[in-house]
């Protein structure tokens, strides 16, 4: 688990997950609203929508170095993701 | 003189308190509840019995469980702290005992709300829990978390300013066949669980 491999289906892996390899601006909205049950899951993924902006910045900024092509995210983006979120 | 005695004992016992605990040795086990009321008589404790609905929507009861060793941990799928970690643990634990035939995995959900049988179904499968060995179990709330703070001892409440508005612990425990305690671990921390499933082998073994 704290090597980003996630748990079974329930919690996806971190390693080469397709969002750290360019759509990290994606994760922005993903984060603070989470994911609400669908026709694909009955499961909800939760929000952190008590996250601040650096926060946020810090979190994906450090999964992108961690597990993915170490792109960064500037705060500026993550502002402008913020206003678009659900 | 008598002081360097007391140094030296003191020296010779925390050394022994050491190798035991790294050895890792497990002794008989003890019964976590057991008390005497104020009349000097002594009480035994065990777990109520209860009803709940299980992920395959099946009705269990304490009758379900009965001559079975239980590893018990209370949960919510929803959940964004410490669950997914302990989850982890509890397919550890699933693994390790998934030949033996005589010890089941509960998981009760404090989120009855929006925990229903078929988001814990998903969630059980989403897991790659084995539906007969671990249960996935969804009751009234004030039930579950009286069963929690009363008899299993780990604090669970529903709380608007924690994460994902439930309070609970991340304790793993362990019953006997008899549905009493007999020891518990850290869902947080690997080693913790690692010594307990060393403890539910040591319990099997005084069946035999």
């Amino acid at each position: 688990m704290d090597d980003g491999n996630g748990l079974g289906q329930i919690y996806p892996s971190l390693q080469k997950s397709v969002y750290l390899y360019g759509k990290l601006d994606e994760l922005t909205c993903l984060i603070r609203t989470g994911r609400q049950s669908s026709h694909l899951s009955t499961v909800v993924m939760p929000s952190f929508s008590n996250l601040r902006e650096a926060e946020i910045s810090n979190l994906i900024n450090y999964l992108s170095h961690e597990w993915g092509d170490q792109s960064i995210l500037p705060i500026t983006s993550i502002r402008e993701q913020i206003e678009t979120c659900p | 003189m008598n002081k360097i005695y007391f140094i030296i004992l003191g020296a010779v016992i925390l050394l022994v308190g050491l190798s035991s605990c790294s050895k890792g040795d497990i002794g008989p086990l003890p019964f976590i509840g057991d008390r005497v009321d104020p009349d000097g008589n002594e009480i035994i404790h065990k777990i109520r019995p209860f009803s709940f609905t299980n992920q395959n929507g099946e009705q269990v009861t304490n009758a379900t469980y009965k001559n079975k060793i239980h590893v018990v941990d209370f949960f919510f799928t929803s959940c964004p702290s410490i669950c997914p970690y302990v989850a982890a643990q509890m397919k550890r634990i699933q693994d390790h005992v998934a030949d033996y035939g005589d010890v089941m995995l509960i998981s009760h959900t404090v989120d009855p709300k929006r925990d229903s049988i078929p988001v814990l179904r998903e969630y059980a499968e989403k897991i790659g829990a084995n539906h007969d060995l671990w249960h996935f179990l969804r009751g009234p709330k004030d039930d579950v978390i009286e069963i929690a703070n009363e008899d299993y001892f780990v604090a669970a409440l529903e709380d608007e300013d924690a994460p994902g508005g439930f309070d609970h612990s991340g304790k793993i425990i362990l019953l006997d066949k008899d549905a009493k305690i007999r020891g518990f671990c850290d869902g947080m921390d690997p080693e913790s669980v690692t010594q307990f499933i060393k403890t539910i082998d040591y319990l099997r073994g005084t069946y035999e």
